[in-house]
């Protein structure tokens, strides 16, 4: 893999960065509503909205304010949120994306603990009443909203059975147990959802595998059954399950808002959506961006991790 | 003989007195009914119990918590710990009470108001107040980004800080709602700006700001030098963030949350079914009104037959069910204040659909009329439900509207904001004080006077609202509130649908929690007791 290549990707990453945060930024100022209206409230009236939006910086046009907010971002200042108590927009953003990553991150190999061995032993027993039951569970899996899953397990373990606190989030630096504790309801229905996925896309992926003149020819030789699936198959088949991890994660990334938001889990997800019911415009365009940028370097890791788990691809 | 000496040595001394404050005669009696603030429901003002760390769950993080800055209740609430204002409400009887100012008197012509401040009150940093901070504090609220009391306190002419305890208040007019204003002025320390204070948030009030972890809680402190001695009961109040009503309601139910400050009307019986504790307000009150705003600059809520056609098809009673009960029916906001009640004013608390059918025709609808779009505030489910009922009952007198429920920020936008004026009717609630003459400023002209438009119809109504302030005597004041009710209830610009009831739900050991007229939680006298 030459560096050539990836400094083309960083690019073009680069590229897709500006747009989005181009995007964001003309988007935001399209809905109804600003920063100056969602500061002072409904009992706000229009003398003090217009003299507050002037304070702001919103009676300027809508080039100048593009160009300030470019600029400041280039220099790495992103600002304050009016909207959140005037509170420095990195100290919003990062530990929001540092909660919403263990989150995810948790959340995943959860899921590939799970999926890879129930999708290789589906594949592997195709037909099989442990295939037909790994299907049916994968597909009520697939199937089931995150949110639901998240509410019912709030119900089940918070209430009816309290063995974990229902919702909230405790710094590790507080208390380490009660952190993890409040982290394994949301992990766990993400995970498992996710888990359903990724094990269908593994049977499929071992499934098309085995059916190669290889793993026959392998087995012709004589290899161990376990050999074969180990050495042969798998390596074969985690090639594509890497790139729909690599996917589901950046996914994940941005697709938290829901389960943050139903477990009060404050991540990236939760304050994006808190920040654009309130119109933080500097904190939604860099929660964006960060999804953008995770999209971004994840593809990358993953056309990186190509070359590492497979020798015969090359990329000039 | 002896007699004659006594009365003329009392006439002499009521002279002198009267003479010495400047406080006319209706003013003084009114001061005279005023009792020194001392704290709601605490048996000899002690707390039976001490300490405890209270959790309040609240729907959303606040946006602000800066005294001057804010524009949600769930801020509104943690501001109120922190701070105190020169005069507070009799959480049980709603009258106007001493807080940081000990007295006041009022100069004869009405314009100087002079403010006696307690001793030894201490901000949570330690410095004493003063006539300085309350000058500073004052001149924060009138700076004109401070939404909430700006626009009220345009007739001050200028702040006198005579000496450490005396604070003066020239105004250039008579101001009736000086005092009403002052509730909403919370006090700070001098030599702080407005944006400082929101960041780093210094009072005089209960609780001490400790810490505010961003999308998670606010964390407040007991103040150890409370002016109340012995308050607050509590050793730590936390607000946390839980956006979710379900989960809000679990965390009540067993026992993480402690007392919701808002909303979950659509889990009542689930909670009181758990054993919590739903507070209501004092009766005979309510905690805002359910409101329509009727564009007025548009066709056809520029007639005022169509806009009580809407006010009749109204079925108050059923909308009250569909809420639970949790809804007073209404249609003047006076209601709430009955010692000023216009008897005689037009009503439309009973539904009277033929009424509304034959004000459409007079109007030259008798075939039903398009009303455009009717936009509903997102605050929560009751809104929906309320903006479903509003379009269907409609219908059935006739007039059509298109449903559009909005977030809050396109709904400020649309009615406020700088979409001002996009919409046809609008439908959400608002919290106006008890006091007679916010019941109508607030609907009618505070901050509608240009979104409704009906000031281009009824100027008389604002030049008698405007003059009603001034006005010095009793009598004329209650004239003129009477014929303001008379005008407002035959104009229907703003349609007042209900007044809230929405309960605050405890945990059964949190005691003393005495809801507010308009939404705000207290806590400076609850105490746990488990």
């Amino acid at each position: 893999m030459s560096l050539r290549y990836v400094a083309q990707r960083l690019l073009h990453g680069a590229l897709v960065l500006w747009i989005v945060a181009t995007s964001v930024f003309f988007l935001f100022r399209v809905i109804p509503g600003d920063p100056a209206a969602m500061t002072l409230g409904f009992d706000a009236p229009p003398e003090a909205l217009t003299a507050l939006r002037t304070e702001m910086g919103l009676d300027k046009p809508l080039h100048v304010q593009y160009a300030t907010w470019l600029f400041r971002l280039m220099r790495w200042d992103l600002g304050r949120s009016a909207t959140s108590g005037n509170a420095p927009v990195a100290g919003l953003v990062f530990p929001s994306l540092w909660r919403t990553l263990e989150l995810a991150s948790l959340s995943m190999i959860l899921a590939i603990v799970i999926a890879v061995p129930l999708g290789m032993l589906a594949a592997l027993r195709v037909g099989s009443a442990i295939d037909q039951v790994a299907r049916v569970v994968t597909t009520i899996g697939f199937s089931m909203p995150t949110y639901v899953l998240g509410i019912a397990a709030l119900l089940v373990f918070a209430e009816m059975i309290p063995l974990l606190p229902s919702a909230g989030y405790v710094p590790p630096s507080e208390d380490l147990v009660l952190h993890l504790k409040y982290l394994i309801l949301p992990a766990a229905s993400v995970g498992l959802v996710m888990a359903a996925r990724l094990a269908r896309f593994m049977r499929a992926g071992m499934l098309d595998v085995l059916s190669q003149d290889y793993v026959r020819t392998a087995y012709a030789k004589g290899l161990p059954r376990w050999r074969v699936n180990a050495r042969h198959a798998l390596p074969n088949a985690i090639l594509a399950f890497v790139t729909e991890v690599g996917v589901n994660f950046g996914l994940l990334i941005g697709g938290m808002v829901v389960i943050e938001q139903v477990f009060t889990w404050p991540g990236l997800g939760w304050l994006m959506i808190q920040s654009t019911l309130n119109r933080a415009y500097d904190v939604v365009q860099i929660s964006v961006l960060i999804c953008a940028a995770a999209f971004v370097i994840v593809n990358l890791l993953v056309d990186v991790s190509y070359g590492i788990l497979d020798p015969r691809i090359a990329y000039e | 003989m002896r007699t004659r000496v006594v009365l003329g040595i009392v006439a002499v001394a009521l002279c002198l007195l009267i003479g010495q404050t400047g406080v006319n005669d209706e003013r003084a009696s009114a001061a005279a009914a005023l009792r020194p603030g001392g704290p709601a429901g605490l048996p000899g003002g002690q707390c039976p119990k001490r300490g405890g760390n209270l959790i309040v769950g609240q729907s959303g993080e606040p946006t602000s918590i800066n005294p001057h800055r804010f524009g949600d209740q769930n801020a509104r609430n943690i501001i109120i710990a922190i701070f105190s204002t020169l005069v507070e409400h009799d959480l049980q009887t709603y009258a106007i009470r001493p807080s940081l100012a000990e007295s006041w008197t009022v100069s004869r012509d009405g314009l100087d108001w002079t403010f006696k401040l307690r001793a030894n009150v201490k901000f949570h940093d330690g410095t004493i107040l003063d006539a300085e901070a309350v000058k500073a504090s004052l001149e924060r609220s009138m700076e004109p980004a401070s939404g909430r009391t700006a626009p009220l306190l345009t007739r001050v002419k200028s702040l006198e800080a005579k000496d450490p305890r005396t604070f003066v208040i020239h105004l250039s007019q008579p101001d009736r709602i000086l005092l009403s204003t002052l509730l909403d002025v919370y006090i700070g320390p001098a030599g702080v700006t407005t944006e400082r204070l929101g960041e780093a948030p210094i009072g005089t009030g209960p609780f001490k700001f400790v810490r505010w972890d961003r999308n998670r809680q606010v964390v407040l402190d007991r103040n150890p030098d409370y002016w109340r001695p012995g308050l607050p009961c509590l050793d730590r109040l936390t607000f946390r963030t839980i956006p979710e009503d379900s989960v809000r309601s679990q965390q009540l139910r067993t026992g993480q949350v402690h007392v919701s400050s808002s909303g979950l009307l659509g889990e009542m019986s689930n909670l009181a079914s758990a054993g919590l504790v739903l507070h209501t307000p004092p009766s005979g009150y309510n905690m805002g009104l359910y409101n329509i705003h009727t564009n007025t600059r548009r066709e056809p809520w520029r007639r005022q037959e169509v806009r009580q056609a809407l006010s009749y098809a109204i079925d108050r009673d059923a909308v009250s069910k569909a809420l639970f009960g949790f809804m007073s029916v209404l249609s003047n906001p006076m209601e709430a204040n009955k010692r000023f009640l216009n008897p005689q004013a037009a009503s439309f608390n009973k539904r009277d659909l033929d009424q509304a059918k034959q004000l459409l025709s007079a109007a030259g609808f008798s075939a039903g009329v398009d009303g455009g779009e009717a936009i509903v505030c997102g605050l929560g489910f009751q809104f929906n439900i309320l903006g479903q009922l509003v379009q269907s009952q409609a219908a059935e007198a006739g007039i059509r509207l298109r449903l559009s429920i909005l977030d809050v920020g396109t709904y400020v936008a649309r009615t406020l904001g700088n979409r001002r004026g996009e919409y046809d009717i609008a439908v959400c609630a608002m919290v106006p004080k008890p006091d007679e003459y916010d019941l109508l400023n607030h609907p009618y002209a505070k901050l509608f006077t240009q979104t409704l438009g009906w000031i281009d119809q009824r100027r008389e109504f604002y030049d008698l609202l405007d003059a009603a302030r001034s006005t010095p005597g009793e009598s004329a004041y209650r004239q003129a509130i009477t014929e303001l009710q008379r005008i407002a209830m035959e104009g229907q610009a703003e349609i007042i649908v209900g007044g809230r009831l929405d309960p605050t739900p405890a945990r059964a050991f949190v005691k003393n929690f005495i809801p507010h007229m308009q939404g705000n939680t207290f806590f400076e006298a609850v105490w746990i007791d488990r």
